[in-house]
């Protein structure tokens, strides 16, 4: 067994890369795959608090890069998914305390254990952006779709790409149909034709991912939850299975096309 | 800098200039082809070529500094040591070697192992004949450039792939983008009013041309080829290349210029 390493990034801060990290991994991890979540965000962190675990810490990241510890201690196992195991980061230390060829060798250590190693980037692309993205394998980018954050995420694009890694695969996340509907909000395709990357699945707006971001229980877990469908779907794919997209209520094919088209009143 | 045929003749009168198929009277033959010198090696033993020509070299040394050469050395067999002096030499005398033209399979590979550019002889041939065009430096960028990178180049700029909102391009000469220009571009940065931009979709965030600046004309849509360049005192966008009649027709409904 050897892990694939993915690591969870974006441009603007707050578009949604810690919820993301904890919904797939534990979507991973419910599918029978062995996940280790480990969070880059040290200084900032709030990965435990999403997963509910964050009363179960001892040992954090930065104690395994100082030998405090050993790296196994640092891992805190999920109770509801047996199969998800988390690394915290240190609440205490800054970005520097953790080094890209630390995190390398972190992953280096786990990935005979575990099938996925999903990482939670810090948000900006100062050091601690490097850091997380230095073992990776694989690089989603988290978006919203706002201009402001689209822009950020093609600049991270291009910075993945010139740190040697592969060109990164979308998330779009907290897409509001209606508004989309009524031509207020960016839709899927505005983002894709700006950004012009593969994209991996889009997220609906949905208040019970508040609800259960606040409960430290990932919506995943929640059955009836689009959001919850949305991750479950992305994990799917991740996992290699032809999962057809999840897109705006217009969907694909002649029909929305066509609906489109008129909506946008031919010219754009 | 640009040696050309006429500038050698005035320079040099009583210089032999030989055609490539005539017999050099020299051991070097020096012509002017294109923007290069052509130096033809005549079947003289190598050190005596050599000597022969840095002597013309020696004569006038200035004139030969930043010039292009281009060796013909027939079908001859050259040492690796003795083609190293050759090269040694043209250095000295601020020459830059283009090609090396050789009909000798030995000094062929002896060419390529030492990675120098090798001519194949009807290629040489042809350019000898043609007439004389004008060339241009450029620079080829081969990738989509998004938010954050900032590209200027000394000459022209030729981009296959698109230019995202926040990224920026300047050329001191035209600019060329064989996909979507979406964000800033400045040709004729070093203040070159005749400099033009060409995008297959011209949808930049602003324009620049010299001294002059262009916001993005308006929303919509441009899905034919377009380019833009300064007429009477402001930034013109035009199509880049001829209308259908039912384009022409169409064109103002759709937004085009």
């Amino acid at each position: 067994m050897s892990a694939q390493v993915i690591t969870v990034t974006s441009g603007k801060g707050g578009v949604g890369k810690t919820t993301v990290t904890a919904n797939l991994g534990m979507a991973l991890a419910l599918a029978g795959k062995k996940v280790v979540c480990i969070d880059a965000d040290i200084g900032l962190r709030n990965l435990d608090v999403v997963l509910g675990l964050e009363n179960r810490i001892v040992y954090d990241i930065v104690h395994v890069v100082e030998g405090r510890c050993r790296t196994r201690q640092a891992l805190i196992r999920d109770k509801r998914a047996p199969n998800l195991w988390l690394m915290p980061a240190a609440q205490s230390r800054d970005k520097s305390a953790v080094k890209p060829e630390d995190m390398v060798r972190i992953c280096e250590e786990l990935r005979p254990e575990f099938d996925y190693i999903l990482i939670d980037s810090a948000a900006g692309i100062e050091e601690g952006f490097r850091t997380a993205l230095a073992p990776a394998d694989l690089v989603l980018l988290v978006t919203n779709p706002e201009v402001a954050a689209v822009r950020d995420a093609d600049r991270v694009i291009g910075l993945v790409e010139a740190m040697g890694k592969p060109t990164p695969k979308l998330i779009v996340n907290r897409l509001k149909l209606d508004m989309v509907r009524r031509g207020d909000m960016l839709d899927t395709s505005d983002v894709l034709e700006i950004l012009a990357i593969e994209l991996l699945g889009v997220i609906p707006e949905d208040e019970q991912v508040v609800v259960a971001t606040n409960r430290g229980t990932p919506v995943v877990l929640e059955e009836r939850s689009p959001a919850g469908q949305a991750f479950r779907a992305i994990a799917r794919r991740l996992m290699g299975e032809n999962v057809p997209l999840f897109l705006s209520e217009d969907g694909q094919g002649v029909w929305g096309w066509l609906r489109r088209l008129v909506r946008s009143g031919g010219g754009r | 800098m640009i040696k050309r045929r006429a500038e050698i003749a005035t320079s040099e009168p009583d210089a032999p200039l030989l055609g490539w198929e005539g017999m050099p009277r020299e051991a070097v033959a020096i012509k002017g082809v294109g923007d290069a010198l052509w130096f033809s090696f005549g079947p003289e033993p190598w050190p005596e070529a050599l000597r022969a020509l840095e002597a013309r070299l020696a004569a006038n040394p200035g004139f030969f500094t930043g010039g292009r050469a281009v060796l013909a050395l027939g079908d001859r067999i050259v040492e690796e040591a003795d083609l190293l002096a050759l090269l040694a030499l043209l250095n000295r005398f601020g020459l830059t070697l283009t090609g090396v033209l050789t009909d000798h399979p030995v000094t062929q590979a002896l060419v390529r192992r030492l990675g120098l550019p090798l001519q194949s002889p009807p290629a040489a041939e042809r350019a000898a004949e043609s007439p004389e065009l004008p060339l241009e430096p450029a620079w080829l960028v081969r990738r989509t450039l998004r938010a954050g990178h900032y590209l200027q180049v000394e000459g022209h700029l030729c981009v296959i792939g698109d230019i995202h909102p926040g990224a920026e391009v300047a050329a001191t000469g035209d600019i060329i983008v064989w996909g979507r220009l979406l964000g800033t571009a400045h040709a004729g940065c070093g203040g070159d009013e005749a400099a033009a931009v060409y995008a297959l979709e011209l949808r930049p965030v602003q324009l620049r041309i010299g001294r002059y600046i262009a916001r993005s004309p308006e929303e919509g849509r441009h899905s034919i080829p377009e380019r833009a360049m300064v007429q009477n005192g402001q930034i013109i966008v035009e199509p880049w290349r001829t209308l259908s009649r039912l384009e022409r027709w169409l064109g103002p409904l759709l937004g085009w210029p």
